[in-house]
C-alpha cells in the first residue's frame, strides 16, 4: 500500500469514528430514568447557600421518591435564563432561584407559581406556616402574593479589623491625622478615611509589622453586577432614588445626589485592590480573608462564614461588624431588604412534587434542623429560627451582629417594581466602573447611562 | 484538481531551488550572505521563540489540567504530582464530559449532514446544466460570507417556535446549514477538477449515474470531501455564538461550558476549566499534526473565498 | 454535460433541492428577516411580538454614544491587531522560507492556533495572564518588574485581548505570506544580489513588491475578522473594565441577549454589514491588480 493509501485509510478511520460513535454514544447513553424517583431541575447559581439547599432537599426528597438537580449559570443569567425559557416555553426547569430584585419581573411575565396557588388544604398551610417569615419576605411578593418559599436574607454589613482598630500605635497615627479617634465608621466620610488610612505599599508598616504585600483599606465586591447590590445601599444613603423617580417613571441617574454617591465609590474605589473590579462577593470576602484589606462591605453571613473559617482565613477572630454607615441624617444606616427565596416555575411538569419538597425542606423545622445540622451561618427567613436560643448559641458573633440591624434604628428600603430593573442595573454597573476605572468622568459616566436609562423607558411606553 | 504548481500547499518542501539545480558561481556566492553560521544562528533562535510562543501556552494549559485541585490557588508552580483524576471525571459523560459529549455529537452530525447535502448539491450544480445555475451557486456561497451574527435573532426564534432551544437537534440543523456551503464550494471545486472525458466515457459505457457517482465522482474527488468533512467538524466544534444563544443546559457545548467556568462566583473553576479546554483543543491539534496539508487547502481557499 | 444522463436529469435535480433549500431556510431567510426585524421593536423578553416602528431603530442608531464607542474600540482592536500580526507573520514567514529539518512538523506546530477553538484560545490567555494562577505575572513578580493588572485597566484588558488574537492569527498570516513568498520569482532575487544589493535592499526593492498583493489580502482578511470578536472579550474580560473593551460584536450580543432588545440589535447588524461592505469596496478597488491573481492561486489550491 503506498503512503497515500495509508493516510487515506486513517483519514477514513477518523472521519467513520466521529460519525458513528456519537450517534451510537447517543442512542445507548440517553439514560432510562428510574420511573419511580421524580428530578426535579433547578436553576440556581454557584452561591454556597444553595448547595446546601441542594444537599438538604436531597435528604428530605430520598423518602418521598424526588431527588434535585442543580444547574448552575451566572447569578444575573439566572433572571434572564428564567424569563427567557418561559417566554420561549422551555419546560426544562422545575424550581427556580429568585433573588428580590427580580421579583418585579417574574410576577409581571408570571414566570413562578405562586406559592399562595398551592395553599389550598390546611396542611399546606401549616407546614409553610407564612406567619413565621421575617418582614423582608414582602421583597419576594407581589400584589400580594408570595412568588417563592422563602429562603435567606442577610443584611450588608461592614466589617472591620479589629485587631487593627485596637492597636495603639494605628489609633494614634489616626488620630494625629484626622483629628479624633479611630473607631467603627458612623458615617460615609470616616469609612472613606479609615480606608484611606489603612491603604499602604508594601514594605510600609501596619499595627508595627514591616508588609510583604499591599494592604488595602477597603474591599468590595465590584464586578458587574454585584457591584450594584453594594452600590444601592449607598446611593439611597446619599439621599438618591434607586435610579428612577416612581411618580415621574424619569430616571434619575444624573441627579446631584448621584454625582456625589460617584465621586464617593470612585474615592473609596482607590482604596480596594485594582482587581476589586473584576471581584464577586466572594472573591472580595476571601480577599479579606487572606488579611489584605482592613474593612471591607459583604453579606453579613458570607463574611462570617469566611472569615471566620479556620482552613481559608488568616484573619479568625479578628473582624466585627457594623452596621452600613450613614451619610444624610434622614436615612440612618440605609439598608435594603435583600431576600433570596427559591420558587416554583409556572411551566414546570412537576408542581405539586416541587411544592412537597420546598415546604417539607423549608418547613420551620426544616430550616431550624438545616440550621443546626449542616448550616450554622445560615441567615434564615424564620422569625423562630433566628430567635431560637439553640441556633444563636452555635454562632454568637454572627447572631449579635444581625441582632444590631433589629436594634439600630435604621433606614430600610424596598426595591422598586419595575420589570425592566435588571436592565437599569446593567447599564448603572457600566457607569459606576467607568467612572471607577477611570475611563469616563463621573458626571460623563452617568449622564451617558442617564440617556441610556431613558431610552430603556421610552421603549417600555413610560414617558415620551 | 486544480492545483497550480506554484503553491501546491503553500508548504511544500520546496522553498529554495534545489541544491543540484542552482547554478555554480555567483548563486552560491549569493546564498552564502545566507548561510553564514550567524545566519542560522539566528534563524534557529527565531524559529525557537515562535515555536515557543506558540507550544509553551497549549502546554501550560495541559499542565494546570493536571493539577491536583487543591494546588490550583497556589501561586503558580510546576512542582507537584499530576493527578489524571479529572480527565477521569471527563470520561464520564453526565459529569465534566457531559459539554464535550454534547459538542461530539452535535459537530459530527452536524458535519454527516453537511456533507451530505452539500455534495449531493455539489454533484448536481457539476453535472448539471440549468439557467440560474451561476446565480444560485453564488447565493449559496454568499451565505457562509455573512458573519453568523447576522442570522443568530432569527434562528433563535425560529429555533423557539420548533420548540427546540437547548436541544442536540437545534444545534445539528444550525452547524449544518452553517458548514452546507463551505462543503458545497469545496467538493464543487473538487469534482470539476475532474476531467470530463473520464466521466463521458464511463457514462458511454454504459454506467448510470449512480454507478458514475459511486465508481467515478466520489473516488476521484475523495481528498476534497475529506477536507470538507473535516473543516466542517472543525467549525462546528468550535462554533461558539449559536450554541451560546441556543442552548442552556441540557445541550451546552464544550465551548459554552468553558466560558460558564470563568464565570462562577467563588472562584473561577481552574480545574475543570483547563481540563475541559484541553479536551476541546485535543482533535483540533491531532487533525493539523495529521492531516495538514488537507486542513490548510481548505482553510486558505476558505478564507479568501469566504 | 447534463443531457450526458438524459432523463437522469430529474434525478439530479433531488440532488440539488434539499441542500439548497435548506441553506435558503437556514441562512438566507434569516438574514432577510433581520433585516425586517431592524424596523421593529421587539423585547425578547416581555413583548408577544414585533411591532412596526419604522426608521427609529436607525435614528437611534445615530445617537448612540455607546455604539460610536465600541466602534472605536474596535478599529482599535482590529488595526493594532492586525498590524503586529502582519509584522510576526512576515518575520516567521520569512523564517520558514527555506529548507530546513523537520519542517512538516515545525510548519505543523506553529499552525496549531489558528485551528484552536477561539473559546479556548481565550481560556489559554485568560490562565497566562491571570493575577493569581497565571505564570506571566508571576514571572514578572520574580524579576521585579511593575505590577500589571492585565484585565483591569482600560488599555492592559484591550492588550491581553490583542495579545491573544495575535497568538491566534499570526499562524494564518504566515502561511498566507509563505505561499507568497514561495511565488517570488527566484531569478531576480539573485540578479539583485549579483548586483551587489544587500540582503534588505534585496527584501525592500525585489520581493516586498511581489508580495504586496497577498500582503493586501492577508491584512484585508484579518481586519474584517478582527471586527467579529468575540469570544475573546465575553471570556478575558467581559467588556471591562468598564466598557472599555466592549467591541462592536459584543455590544450586538448584549443589546439582543441581554438588553432583550432584538429589534435594535438586529438595526445594528445590519449597518454593520453595510459598513463592512462598505470598507471591503474601497479596499478591493485601492487594491493592485495583482492581489486577484494571488488570491486566484490560493484559491486554486482548495480543490
Amino acid at each position: 500500500m503506498s503512503s497515500r493509501q495509508i493516510r487515506l485509510w486513517i483519514v477514513g478511520l477518523l472521519v467513520g469514528v466521529l460519525m458513528f460513535g456519537p450517534v451510537q454514544i447517543w442512542v445507548h447513553l440517553t439514560p432510562a430514568k428510574a420511573a419511580s424517583t421524580v428530578t426535579l431541575n433547578f436553576l440556581a447559581t454557584d452561591f454556597p447557600e444553595y448547595d446546601a439547599f441542594v444537599a438538604a432537599a436531597n435528604a428530605a426528597g430520598k423518602p418521598m421518591g424526588i431527588e434535585v438537580k442543580k444547574t448552575n449559570v451566572n447569578f444575573d443569567d439566572v433572571q434572564k435564563k428564567a424569563l427567557l425559557d418561559f417566554t420561549s416555553g422551555v419546560k426544562t426547569w422545575d424550581l427556580i432561584f429568585l433573588n428580590s430584585s427580580w421579583t418585579p419581573s417574574f410576577a409581571a411575565r408570571k414566570v413562578l407559581t405562586p406559592i399562595d396557588d398551592f395553599l389550598t388544604t390546611p396542611e399546606a398551610k401549616a407546614l409553610v406556616n407564612p406567619t413565621d417569615f421575617v418582614p423582608a419576605t414582602k421583597q419576594l411578593m407581589s400584589h400580594g402574593k408570595l412568588y417563592s418559599m422563602p429562603y435567606l436574607s442577610a443584611p450588608l454589613m461592614v466589617a472591620y479589623r479589629k485587631d487593627l482598630f485596637d492597636d495603639p500605635s494605628e489609633r494614634q497615627a489616626f488620630k494625629a491625622k484626622y483629628g479624633y479617634e479611630l473607631a467603627p465608621p458612623k458615617t460615609y466620610k470616616e469609612l472613606l478615611n479609615i480606608a484611606k488610612f489603612f491603604t499602604r505599599k508594601k514594605g510600609e508598616t501596619l499595627a508595627g509589622k514591616p508588609l510583604d504585600d499591599d494592604f488595602y483599606g477597603n474591599v468590595i465586591a465590584s464586578k458587574k453586577p454585584f457591584v450594584f447590590s453594594r452600590y444601592e445601599h449607598m446611593l439611597v444613603a446619599f439621599g438618591a432614588d434607586l435610579l428612577y423617580d416612581p411618580k415621574t417613571m424619569r430616571p434619575t441617574w444624573d441627579s446631584p445626589e448621584s454625582v456625589a454617591m460617584l465621586k464617593y465609590y470612585v474615592e473609596l474605589f482607590k482604596t480596594m485592590p485594582s482587581d476589586a473590579q473584576t471581584m464577586t462577593g466572594g472573591m472580595s470576602a476571601r480577599f479579606a480573608a487572606q488579611g489584605r484589606a482592613a474593612t471591607a462591605v459583604h453579606w453579613l453571613d458570607l463574611m462570617y462564614s469566611g472569615f471566620e473559617d479556620p482552613k481559608a482565613s488568616k484573619v479568625v477572630g479578628k473582624f466585627a461588624y457594623t452596621l452600613l454607615p450613614t451619610q444624610i441624617p434622614s436615612r440612618p444606616h440605609a439598608m435594603g431588604a435583600d431576600a433570596n427565596g427559591i420558587g416554583i416555575y409556572a411551566l414546570s411538569q412537576h408542581k405539586t412534587e416541587a411544592f412537597k419538597l420546598l415546604a417539607e425542606t423549608l418547613s420551620t423545622k426544616g430550616v431550624k434542623d438545616f440550621v443546626l445540622k449542616n448550616y450554622p451561618e445560615f441567615p434564615s427567613m424564620r422569625v423562630s429560627v433566628l430567635n431560637d436560643p439553640g441556633v444563636i448559641k452555635t454562632r454568637s458573633g454572627l447572631y449579635q451582629a444581625m441582632l444590631m440591624v433589629t436594634r439600630e434604628k435604621s433606614y430600610l428600603f424596598s426595591f422598586p417594581e419595575i420589570k425592566e430593573w435588571a436592565q437599569l442595573v446593567d447599564i448603572a454597573c457600566d457607569s459606576i466602573l467607568e467612572a471607577s476605572t477611570g475611563q469616563k468622568t463621573v458626571e460623563q459616566a452617568l449622564k451617558d447611562g442617564q440617556k441610556r436609562m431613558v431610552d430603556i423607558f421610552k421603549r417600555a411606553g413610560y414617558i415620551k | 484538481m486544480r492545483v497550480s504548481r506554484h503553491s501546491s500547499d503553500g508548504l511544500g518542501q520546496k522553498s529554495l531551488a534545489p541544491p543540484a539545480q542552482t547554478p555554480k558561481g555567483w548563486v552560491s556566492s549569493a546564498f552564502r550572505i545566507l548561510r553564514r553560521r550567524s545566519a542560522s544562528i539566528g534563524i534557529a533562535v527565531g524559529l525557537t521563540m515562535f515555536l515557543s510562543w506558540t507550544v509553551l501556552p497549549i502546554v501550560y494549559l495541559g499542565v494546570l489540567s493536571v493539577k491536583p485541585e487543591r494546588l490550583l490557588l497556589d501561586r503558580p508552580s510546576l512542582n507537584f504530582r499530576p493527578s489524571l483524576e479529572r480527565y477521569g471525571q471527563l470520561l464520564q459523560w453526565d459529569k465534566l464530559g457531559a459539554p464535550v459529549k454534547n459538542s461530539l455529537i452535535s459537530a459530527s452530525l452536524g458535519t454527516a449532514g453537511a456533507v451530505l447535502l452539500g455534495s449531493m448539491a455539489a454533484i448536481a450544480f457539476t453535472l448539471l446544466d440549468f439557467r440560474a445555475k451561476g446565480p444560485l451557486f453564488f447565493t449559496i456561497v454568499l451565505t457562509r460570507m455573512y458573519p453568523p451574527m447576522t442570522t443568530v435573532i432569527p434562528v433563535y426564534l425560529m429555533l423557539r417556535r420548533l420548540e427546540l432551544l437547548d436541544t442536540l437537534t437545534a444545534l445539528v440543523i444550525v452547524f449544518a446549514a452553517l458548514q452546507i456551503p463551505l462543503v458545497l464550494w469545496v467538493m464543487h471545486t473538487a469534482l470539476n477538477a475532474i476531467p470530463r472525458d473520464i466521466i463521458e466515457s464511463a457514462v458511454l459505457d454504459g454506467a448510470s449515474l449512480p454507478v458514475v457517482v459511486r465508481k467515478v465522482l466520489l473516488p476521484l474527488s475523495g481528498p476534497g470531501l475529506v477536507t470538507a468533512a473535516i473543516l466542517s467538524f472543525i467549525f462546528c466544534w468550535n462554533d461558539f455564538l449559536l450554541p451560546l444563544v441556543i442552548t442552556s443546559s441540557a445541550a451546552r457545548t464544550g465551548t459554552v461550558a468553558i466560558m460558564a467556568y470563568t464565570e462562577t462566583y467563588r472562584n473561577v473553576l481552574w480545574g475543570p476549566l483547563s481540563t475541559v479546554s484541553i479536551a476541546m483543543v485535543a482533535p483540533t491539534i491531532v487533525f493539523m499534526l495529521a492531516l495538514r496539508t488537507y486542513l490548510v487547502k481548505g482553510l486558505t481557499a476558505g478564507m479568501l473565498k469566504g | 454535460m447534463g443531457k450526458l444522463f438524459g432523463r437522469q436529469q430529474l434525478f439530479l435535480g433531488v440532488f440539488l433541492v434539499p441542500g439548497v433549500a435548506y441553506v435558503l431556510v437556514w441562512r438566507l431567510l434569516p438574514a432577510l428577516y433581520t433585516v425586517y426585524l431592524s424596523f421593529m421593536s421587539y423585547n425578547l423578553a416581555f413583548d408577544p411580538g414585533p411591532t412596526w416602528v419604522g426608521i427609529r431603530n436607525y435614528l437611534q442608531l445615530v445617537r448612540d454614544d455607546n455604539l460610536l464607542a465600541s466602534l472605536g474600540v474596535t478599529l482599535k482592536f482590529s488595526v493594532l491587531a492586525t498590524f503586529v500580526e502582519l509584522v510576526l507573520g512576515l518575520g516567521t514567514a520569512i523564517l520558514l522560507d527555506r529548507d530546513l529539518p523537520l519542517r512538516n512538523l515545525i510548519m505543523g506546530l506553529c499552525l496549531v492556533p489558528m485551528v484552536l477553538a477561539p473559546v479556548a484560545v481565550a481560556t489559554i490567555w485568560y490562565v497566562l495572564l491571570h493575577d493569581f494562577v497565571g505564570p506571566i505575572p508571576h514571572l514578572i513578580r520574580l524579576i521585579h518588574g511593575p505590577e500589571i493588572a492585565w484585565f483591569t485597566t482600560s488599555w492592559t484588558a484591550l492588550l491581553s485581548i490583542i495579545v491573544a488574537d495575535v497568538w491566534e492569527w499570526t499562524p494564518l498570516m504566515t502561511l498566507l505570506l509563505l505561499a507568497a513568498l514561495q511565488g517570488v520569482s527566484r531569478e531576480t532575487v539573485e540578479a539583485a544580489m549579483v548586483d551587489g544589493a544587500s540582503g534588505l535592499q534585496v527584501f525592500r526593492f525585489v520581493t516586498l513588491p511581489q508580495i504586496t498583493g497577498m500582503i493586501a489580502v492577508a491584512v484585508g482578511l484579518r481586519f474584517m475578522d478582527a471586527f467579529l470578536e468575540l469570544d475573546k472579550v465575553l471570556i478575558m474580560t467581559g467588556g471591562g473594565p468598564g466598557t472599555s473593551t466592549e467591541l462592536v460584536s459584543v455590544h450586538i450580543y448584549r443589546t439582543a441577549f441581554q438588553f432583550f432588545t432584538l429589534g435594535y440589535a438586529a438595526t445594528i447588524v445590519i449597518a454593520f454589514l453595510v459598513l463592512l461592505a462598505v470598507i471591503y469596496r474601497f479596499y478591493l478597488r485601492a487594491l493592485p491588480g495583482y492581489a486577484f491573481s494571488a488570491s486566484e492561486r490560493m484559491s486554486g489550491a482548495g480543490g
